[in-house]
């Protein structure tokens, strides 16, 4: 028995010790779930942040990181943040709106741009980062609608650019006697020829919170605005897409249940002629259905205009950070072509800044057509609301009661407007 | 006689029929579950529906073991368990003594006061509890976590101790301090094998409280991450909006294994002592 309490002394010690030890390890209390053991220190080991990323757990992470801190010259601690968008979105809110220091900087994406930007959290980087040279390489629309307050400060440098573009499958194009898709007619055209056997010409992800970034596109094609649904181009659009489901049926109706990875899988089992997508095509890669004879992207058809929406993570600039000066090296470094091409070669994300993206160093053939839209698109950042979620998932389900006849144009009309004034 | 025996065999019937239905309800999510986690990315959403899929591959486990740290993540969670629950039992029965052999208005109000905060939602003390941490230098470190599971299982296991203790009569402690044990000794050689089983129950459902513990590591630490939080660490597919399904399938296959395997083996040892513990006194 002597024994048995000697053993519960020890073990109770054991734990006293090690709770001890593991306190307040950071001197902030912060215990950084990773930091480089190959990181160089620019001046003395005084340059050092720490950053809250998405990419940890991403397979070429480390050679990112290694490059960063070489050519950086800040040690980069790391911090993984959860990919999972609500819990992220809770997390970073959390951090920010709390003065956290032990964060300096965080990889935020277009939700939490449109929520933060105008809460004072982020520190501006127009003077210190962002100067006049590298913001005219930014897509300019996207800088605008995402990244810019409405005191006029920029407060993220966008890591890649990508497209929600257009994807179609070749073989369908070539079956449909066709050899491109330039315009409305062409568009519509297609829908209705590669529309057979069970197979559709046209496939969206209209899950009630995916599928805004559909809508929104057919808005910009049709000339409309998403915030004003008295425009008659708005109304053209969700329109066209009530016609692809029930009056032409190039459509499923059913897809309102499907998100991208539904989605994908159905058009790589060729079930869809083409789909409007974001990425770089690893998927169909992985299918062995990507090329230019198979599953490959083309430029956005003419309607009223041509216009395509760009997503990206922005590194952004924590206002409660002690480590500012290194955090705007490290920004610094992220905005420049060292640091775009990097995340290019490691991410497959292709380059924010057009003179990068038109460097020799960015190649693939990924890079002609991302050229083209470039050239001949109005690219825009999506329309987002402070209140994110809400609204979006408030316009997918109208969307959806649409789709199904519960409600009519009109109706539609009247309660997307009310839910723009509402989350506005 | 063949009515005689169809009306014996109906319930058998019946009830094997029940627990077919309720065994597959249970079991069906967790085979798919397993199977997504075996199947290629690119083969999850194939029609027709597959229940085994064509090219099975532990590529997703590998990936988990490579790119997302889980053995650090299987660390973290054996130290914050094990520690959260050896010092919650301590201060759990110490508790319980103290509450049932004692008696004066602020030991009332201490057991009301617990059991009151079983009642308050995580999240309505999420923010102050956030910001109180990184005060006291305890955000995002084993301490903090530790403190924090501690004080989720306290109440639970001291209601069932403390309900426990009730039906033992104070009448053997009596006994054992008329031998000559002391207070300590009386409780040590005496109380404790008597409560053998309710510590046995109250182990292994605090075991499986804090293994499935969401909420706290996610809020309060960063870089301390355990086996419940993991599946919110797992990459974003090419277009940054896809969910990773096979890699989710594992980390939840992972997440849930260990706590089919303690219920399956302790399943009589849980009901009986939440029986005991719960419902007598």
């Amino acid at each position: 028995m002597r024994k048995s309490g000697a053993l519960l002394f020890a073990s109770a010690l054991a734990v006293t010790a090690m709770l001890a030890g593991c306190s307040g390890s950071n001197g902030n209390g912060a215990a950084p779930a990773g930091s480089s053991s190959t990181g160089t220190s620019g001046s003395g080991g005084q340059d050092e942040i720490t950053l809250y990323t998405i990419q940890s757990t991403n397979p070429k992470f480390e050679e990112w990181l290694n490059e960063a801190q070489e050519k950086s010259g800040v040690k980069i601690k790391w911090v993984a943040a959860p990919t999972d968008s609500d819990t992220r979105q809770q997390k970073v809110s959390t951090i920010l709106s709390s003065g956290d220091s032990s964060v300096d900087v965080l990889e935020i994406n277009d939700e939490m741009a449109t929520s933060f930007k105008n809460a004072g959290w982020l520190e501006p980087l127009q003077n210190s980062v962002l100067t006049e040279d590298i913001m005219k390489q930014l897509p300019q629309g996207y800088m605008k609608d995402m990244l810019t307050s409405t005191k006029g400060d920029v407060i993220g440098v966008p890591s890649y650019s990508g497209y929600l573009a257009l994807w179609v499958d070749q073989k369908k194009l070539d079956a449909a006697g066709m050899t491109s898709i330039d315009n409305e007619e062409d568009f519509v055209k297609f829908l209705k020829a590669s529309t057979k056997d069970g197979q559709y010409g046209y496939g969206g992800s209209w899950e009630k919170t995916y599928v805004f970034n559909e809508i929104a596109t057919f808005v910009n094609l049709f000339g409309g605005d998403y915030f004003d649904w008295t425009n008659e181009g708005s109304r053209k659009a969700v329109k066209f897409m009530y016609d692809m489901a029930n009056t032409w049926k190039v459509t499923p109706v059913d897809q309102i249940a499907d998100k991208y990875e539904q989605m994908n899988q159905k058009f790589i089992d060729g079930k869809y002629a083409m789909v409007f997508m974001w990425g770089t095509g690893t998927d169909y890669k992985k299918a062995n259905r990507y090329g230019k004879d198979q599953i490959h992207m083309i430029n956005m058809p003419m309607f009223a205009k041509r216009s395509i929406f760009t997503d990206s993570w922005s590194y952004v600039l924590n206002s409660a950070s002690k480590n500012k000066e290194a955090a705007i090296k490290f920004l610094k470094y992220a905005a420049s072509e060292d640091g775009e091409l990097n995340g290019w070669n490691n991410f497959d994300r292709y380059p924010a800044r057009a003179d990068v993206a038109a460097s020799d160093a960015v190649a693939g053939d990924i890079k002609d057509v991302y050229a083209e839209i470039q050239k001949t698109n109005e690219i825009h950042g999506r329309p987002m609301l402070p209140q994110t979620m809400e609204f979006i998932s408030e316009m997918g389900t109208q969307f959806q009661n649409y789709i199904q006849d519960k409600i009519t144009l009109d109706e539609f009309c009247k309660k997307a407007q009310e839910a723009v004034d509402r989350y506005k | 006689m063949v009515s005689n025996r169809s009306r014996r065999l109906f319930p058998v019937l019946l009830m094997w029929g029940l627990a077919a239905i309720v065994a597959f309800l249970i079991l069906f999510p967790l085979w798919w579950i397993f199977i997504s986690s075996i199947t290629p990315a690119g083969e999850l959403f194939a029609k027709p529906l597959k229940y085994w899929p064509a090219h099975p591959t532990l590529d997703s486990y590998r990936f988990l073991i490579e790119n997302v740290g889980l053995l650090a993540k299987i660390r973290d969670t054996l130290i914050i368990v094990g520690l959260s629950i050896l010092i919650g039992m301590i201060v759990s029965v110490m508790a319980a003594f103290s509450f049932s052999r004692f008696r004066s208005k602020g030991l009332s109000l201490a057991v009301a006061f617990l059991l009151a905060s079983m009642l308050i939602p995580d999240v309505v003390t999420a923010r102050p509890l956030y910001d109180f941490l990184r005060y006291v230098h305890l955000y995002d470190t084993y301490a903090g976590l530790i403190v924090l599971y501690i004080s989720g299982i306290l109440p639970f296991s001291i209601l069932i101790l403390q309900n426990y203790l009730n039906d033992i009569p104070v009448s053997i402690e009596e006994s054992a301090s008329i031998d000559g044990c002391g207070f300590l000794q009386s409780m040590y050689y005496v109380t404790l094998p008597l409560l053998r089983p309710a510590l046995a129950t109250v182990c292994i459902v605090n075991f499986i409280t804090c293994l499935n513990n969401f909420f706290t590591p996610l809020f309060y630490s960063n870089g301390i991450s355990v086996l419940s939080t993991a599946i919110t660490q797992l990459p974003l597919r090419d277009n940054m909006y896809a969910v990773p399904w096979d890699l989710v399938s594992a980390m939840g296959w992972i997440i849930i294994l260990p706590i089919i395997v303690f219920v399956a083996f302790f399943q009589r040892q849980i009901m009986e002592g939440i029986m005991a513990g719960g419902v007598k006194g």
